[in-house]
């Protein structure tokens, strides 16, 4: 499957400060990819320079197979592009926004527009100074759909949006996928992520730590195990239990997290008589806050 | 609605630009009907001025014709005015708008830096023509017409010092443009075009009794904006060369920096 999203060895600084470093990911065609991390991690740096605003310092990007840089103008016709804090031209009405980006565009679908502010329940007709935070970033989202693009990039996306907006946007990435096109998603909002990307790569202080897919990333997580069971010995033998952690005991309830092979816990377990057993998968938020979490056990969010 | 980004900027800049005309435009008429009252008192009053206030504000033949009137206080003064309005729009536009970030929403659709460049700087050249050439000539004229001194015009000549004082704020305006493609500040950018400009005026100023400062006027554009009076003598090709060829210079630093710099 052909890359929509490929870069190699992506540094980008700023003066002395960081960045991102060394950065080489590939986003195939058709899949919605989530890039996790927290503040100041380089997930902005990534998309900025993904959108042209900055330029690496070294390493390449491609889209669509063609140079970033040299091609910009002609792959930013295929993309739709939002970012939590864009700012629109507050002396213009919402169509007047999406008409004069159309008309640079050379593509205005009055019909698909209003179809897009209908299920966004954006009113077009006032003026951007007007509107709240919500119902700006509202149109900023149609501008990013309005001509259908191949590839979405997409920083906090749903970043003022009510939960009834937000459902309909998961709705919309969706029904893009199905498509055949492909988004790249920046978010804090991890159920978001969860619901919509296929793979999700998560970068820390400008590097990327891990870039697995939902199901890889499930198995890597550490599950959420809680036991029932009267005899006294299960704690201790579960200390010595390699990928434990976190354990809490007390008279006949033991919980911990478990990351490694579920044949080893359930051979440790076998010989205890067990009143009942429950293994959570990791959720992506236990996830992320494994992969954050410093030698010291600190979580650099 | 808007089919480029000029048509969108002149669009969001009416309201200012004609603002700014009207208020050149009735700037213009009352120091236009002022000029009897000028001629017959002032004119005599500024033969014991010395020569340094004199070219300042202008000799007692000066205040004797309309035309010498309207060059030392009409075009003479509004020059001020016109400077803010150039700085203002020059770091408006680009640096103005990558501060707020709308220029970001903007870049990220399929155009080139040039085009945006480009099409910005063209609205700054019509709106400042409107204001300068529109607001100043057409204000002299309804001025001159109540005091009975419209025959005595020389509108060509009115014109082409119209035309002069637009070339000049264009010039400060450009300069403000380009440090704010260089720079992405608009702060910045107008602090330093309005310092030059005031250093540069006060430069041209003293320099025709301090003559020290004459190898220094040659770097101040005010000296190739009304050095002869246009109004007197009509356009000087050299000064106008000057101005612009200095302009489109700093047009193309800007271009290049702007298209290949970071925008944060």
């Amino acid at each position: 499957m052909q890359s929509v999203i490929e870069l190699t060895n992506l540094t980008k600084n700023y003066g002395k400060s960081r960045g991102v470093t060394d950065i080489s990911l590939s986003v195939p065609e058709g899949m919605v990819f989530g890039f996790l991390g927290p503040n100041g991690a380089g997930k902005s740096t990534t998309i900025n320079t993904l959108v042209n605003f900055t330029h690496p310092t070294s390493g390449s990007i491609k889209i669509f197979g063609k140079d970033n840089i040299k091609y910009g103008q002609e792959i930013r016709k295929d993309i739709g592009f939002l970012s939590s804090d864009m700012a629109l031209d507050s002396g213009l009405t919402g169509w007047q926004q999406l008409e004069y980006f159309g008309s640079l565009r050379g593509n205005f679908d009055k019909t698909y527009i209003k179809t897009l502010a209908k299920r966004l329940d954006c009113n077009l007709s006032r003026k951007i100074k007007t509107l709240s935070r919500g119902n700006r970033q509202k149109v900023a989202l149609i501008t990013a759909l309005m001509h259908k693009p191949k590839l979405l990039l997409l920083d906090e996306p749903t970043s003022g949006l009510d939960p009834l907006i937000q459902a309909e946007f998961n709705k919309i990435i969706l029904e893009h996928k199905t498509a055949g096109h492909t988004a790249f998603i920046s978010s804090h909002v991890l159920s978001e992520v969860q619901e919509l990307c296929d793979r999700v790569a998560f970068i820390r202080q400008g590097k990327i730590i891990a870039d697995k897919t939902l199901d890889e990333l499930a198995e890597a997580a550490p599950k959420q195990i809680r036991i029932i069971c009267k005899d006294e010995k299960l704690a201790s033998r579960l200390k010595k239990l390699s990928g434990v952690a976190n354990l809490k005991a007390s008279a006949r309830h033991v919980s911990f997290t478990y990351t490694g092979s579920v044949n080893g816990l359930l051979k440790a377990l076998a010989t205890f008589d067990l009143e009942d057993l429950a293994i959570q998968e990791a959720d992506l938020e236990s996830t992320f806050m494994h992969y954050y979490e410093d030698d010291n056990g600190v979580t650099d969010v | 609605m808007f089919n480029s980004i000029l048509s969108k900027t002149l669009y969001e800049k009416r309201i200012s630009t004609l603002v700014w005309t009207f208020a050149f435009f009735t700037s213009l008429i009352l120091i236009v009907v002022l000029f009897p009252t000028f001629k017959d008192s002032f004119g005599q009053a500024l033969k014991d001025v010395p020569e340094s206030l004199q070219n300042l504000i202008g000799n007692a033949s000066d205040y004797q014709t309309i035309n010498g009137y309207i060059d030392v206080q009409g075009i003479g003064q509004m020059v001020f005015l016109t400077l803010i309005l150039g700085i203002i729009i020059g770091t408006s536009l680009l640096a103005g708008e990558e501060n707020s970030r709308t220029l970001h929403t903007l870049l990220a659709q399929p155009v080139s830096r040039t085009r945006v460049y480009i099409e910005k700087y063209i609205a700054i050249m019509i709106i400042l023509a409107i204001a300068c050439v529109g607001g100043i000539f057409l204000g002299i004229i309804a001025g001159a017409i109540p005091i009975g001194e419209f025959p005595n015009l020389d509108l060509k000549r009115c014109f082409e010092a119209s035309v002069m004082t637009w070339l000049l704020t264009l010039f400060f305006a450009t300069l403000a443009y380009t440090i704010g493609a260089i720079t992405g500040k608009r702060g910045l950018a107008g602090i330093i075009a309005g310092f030059y400009a005031f250093a540069t005026y006060m430069i041209t100023t003293l320099a025709s009794t301090a003559t020290a400062l004459a190898t220094l006027d040659h770097f101040s554009p005010f000296h190739y904006f009304n050095k002869p009076s246009v109004i007197k003598t009509g356009f000087d090709l050299g000064n106008l060369a000057v101005l612009i060829s200095v302009t489109v210079v700093l047009f193309i630093i800007g271009l290049i920096i702007f298209k290949r710099r970071n925008i944060y």
